[in-house]
């Protein structure tokens, strides 16, 4: 069984200047153990995704359909309290930005112990103990000191180990990685995407790291989903994915990386145009105003295929 | 000394800045300690560093945004620091900046014709009646359509309103930009075409740029020469290719290895640094680099390294290396 198996998803925003379709009947699964990647640039749903696992999104969103299968029983058909028994404890988030998760007015201690207090039967003070073993494993020095301080007296790097810590504090099935590292410097990245890893195999936790950064993708994750607009637009094996990208902009992401193997002044290749406003998708393809291998067939858009076992694409041109 | 061929000559340059500490305790934090570059006509510097390395201070200083805290910076052979208020103004018609948040740089209020020849105004360059074209020739040189000209910022997406700050910049027939992260708040495919864009308007308009960046495959791809800092002073400094190729200074090879490269097939080795990058209020003896360093040796902590010239324009500040 599927660890996580996300049914048909689709969640819309309902504003002023009109519906956005920000997720649009999307189906993934996640396996016990494993790190599904999904990447996409900004405003393709990515995050949305995310958050409605979790049924966190904002208002003025909404989950308009779909079933979120974790370990077989659906997300969406609990009442809010299970819901809350779920957050945190079976499925935790780490999100983007670490200075606007954490909470500036308590300290990182009492913020980890919240977690503990709230899933556990355990008393304050032992939650502050194990808050401090805690900021120990995620590698954070000195940590009897540190349980004491408040977000803004740590640094960048120091304040994502902690939301890791809270993350991981009830050992979860699932974490979801929402950009852990894109508000990060290079070299601390290397730190906390290493921690991750480490405690992912430890802990045999799955993984859905949410990011633009192929990078990332291509050493953390077994899985790729690839999303544009609202929809998965490619998804396979990461290796398979690297080797073969059928999706014209899958390709197109990859060719307009400038490589460190390149040499010279060579000219980025870039794709033509810019991501569509969600409120107004173009009728077919979404991508099909943006793409080099446009036909009359693109004015119906493509179902997402399997070319390859594994593989799946959503083009006409895929082979 | 200057050389008729350097535009842009920072001289030992230092910037800090006060912090109070709470309890009305005193704090400084150096921001620039000491930094001298010069640019040449026609050249393309890339800065990189990390967060709180002063890349972005320098920057503005270079531009006398800043006022220095000792140093000075000298543009076309003159003392930025002796100009008065006109000379300066007047000078700055010369010399330009891309800002990073496309978001934040651009008036909301203001329309977009407005926006990019508020310029010419200001240095008297163009008369009201002119200023219709102008807008159209410089919207057409960043690729933006001419009825862009009376809409709002709000109206366009990150990458289109990077163009508009591209345009504003060149309003005035500058001669040096600083481009101070100029696309790292856009998403990867735009990044390439505003990239390719500023390379463009480089050749065409023979542009000097010091461009700033953290992501070090977009400076590569850029710059003719990049320089590292670290903590407000710079490690290394290097023709693009050589640093890439040998790097020298340990801080550069942790940052190139620590990029995570889109291929599933190189197992890359990233080089953990030890610790955090310490405050700027708080600047580690001897080689301030020394606390994270996987090298450190005894004279680390305890002299400042010198600049070691390393032959083929690479110098870098390292006892180990050097």
């Amino acid at each position: 069984m599927d660890l996580l198996d996300i049914q048909g998803l689709t969640t819309h925003f309902f504003t002023r200047s009109g519906v956005i379709n920000a997720v649009d009947n999307l189906s993934l699964a996640v396996q016990k153990g494993s790190v599904l990647g999904l990447v996409g640039e900004s405003g393709c749903g990515k995050t949305v995704t995310a958050l409605s696992i979790l049924n966190l999104v904002p208002y003025p969103g909404k989950i308009i359909t779909g079933k979120i299968l974790f370990e077989g029983k659906d997300l969406l058909g609990l009442s809010a309290e299970e819901m809350r028994s779920i957050r945190g404890a079976r499925i935790s988030m780490i999100f983007q930005e670490p200075m606007t998760a954490l909470n500036p007015v308590f300290t990182v201690g009492d913020q980890i112990a919240e977690v503990l207090t709230a899933h556990r039967d355990v008393t304050r003070k032992e939650a502050l103990k194990s808050a401090a073993d805690l900021l120990q494993s995620v590698g954070i020095p000195s940590p009897e000191k540190r349980v004491n301080e408040y977000p803004h007296q740590l640094s960048g790097g120091m304040r994502q180990r902690v939301m890791i810590a809270m993350a991981i504090a009830c050992k979860p099935a699932l974490i979801l990685a929402d950009e852990p590292t894109t508000a990060l410097d290079v070299t601390i990245q290397a730190h906390i995407l290493e921690l991750l890893g480490t405690i992912q195999q430890e802990m045999g936790m799955a993984m859905v790291l949410v990011t633009h950064d192929l990078g990332l993708i291509a050493e953390r994750a077994h899985e790729v989903a690839v999303m544009y607009a609202g929809r998965i637009v490619e998804q396979a094996g990461t290796k398979e994915l690297f080797a073969n990208p059928q999706h014209p902009y899958t390709r197109g992401l990859m060719a307009s990386i400038p490589q460190p193997g390149e040499e010279g002044h060579k000219r980025l290749r870039t794709i033509l145009g810019t991501v569509p406003r969600l409120y107004d998708l173009p009728k077919g393809c979404t991508f099909a105003p943006r793409c080099d291998l446009k036909t009359g067939k693109c004015e119906i858009e493509p179902e997402l295929v399997e070319v390859k076992p594994g593989h799946l694409v959503r083009c006409w041109e895929a082979k | 000394m200057y050389m008729a061929n350097e535009l842009l000559v920072i001289d030992n340059i230092h910037k800090t800045f006060p912090v109070k500490a709470g309890f009305g305790i005193k704090m400084e934090a150096t921001a620039v300690d000491g930094v001298s570059i010069s640019i040449a006509r026609g050249e393309a510097v890339g800065l990189v560093g990390e967060s709180g390395c002063g890349k972005s201070t320098l920057g503005r200083l270079a531009l006398r945004l800043l006022e220095p805290t000792s140093g000075s910076v000298y543009f076309d052979g003159r003392n930025l620091n002796l100009l008065n208020k006109q000379e300066l103004r007047s000078l700055r018609k010369s010399m330009q900046i891309i800002f990073q948040d496309p978001f934040a740089s651009l008036n909301p209020r203001m329309q977009i014709q407005d926006i990019i020849t508020e310029p010419l105004l200001i240095h008297g360059m163009a008369k009201d009646r002119d200023l219709e074209e102008r807008g159209a020739a410089l919207l057409e040189k960043v690729g933006l359509p001419v009825d862009a000209l009376r809409r709002y910022p709000h109206e366009f997406s990150g990458g289109q309103r990077q163009r508009v700050g591209i345009a504003r910049a060149l309003a005035s027939g500058p001669s040096f930009i600083v481009a101070d992260e100029p696309v790292s708040a856009l998403d990867v495919s735009v990044q390439a075409q505003i990239i390719n864009l500023l390379e463009d308007l480089r050749d065409e308009l023979k542009l000097s740029f010091l461009f700033i960046a953290h992501d070090l495959n977009i400076v590569r791809h850029f710059s003719d020469r990049v320089v590292v800092m670290y903590l407000g002073k710079i490690m290394e400094l290097a023709p693009a290719e050589e640093i890439y190729r040998n790097p020298s200074h340990p801080y550069t090879e942790a940052l190139l290895a620590d990029i995570p490269v889109a291929d599933p097939t190189l197992k890359k080795k990233h080089i953990l640094l030890k610790g955090d990058i310490p405050s700027p209020t708080q600047i580690p003896s001897g080689c301030r680099f020394h606390t994270r360093c996987i090298y450190r040796y005894d004279p680390c902590d305890k002299i400042v390294p010198r600049t070691t010239d390393l032959g083929g324009g690479h110098f870098v500040d390292c006892h180990l290396r050097g």
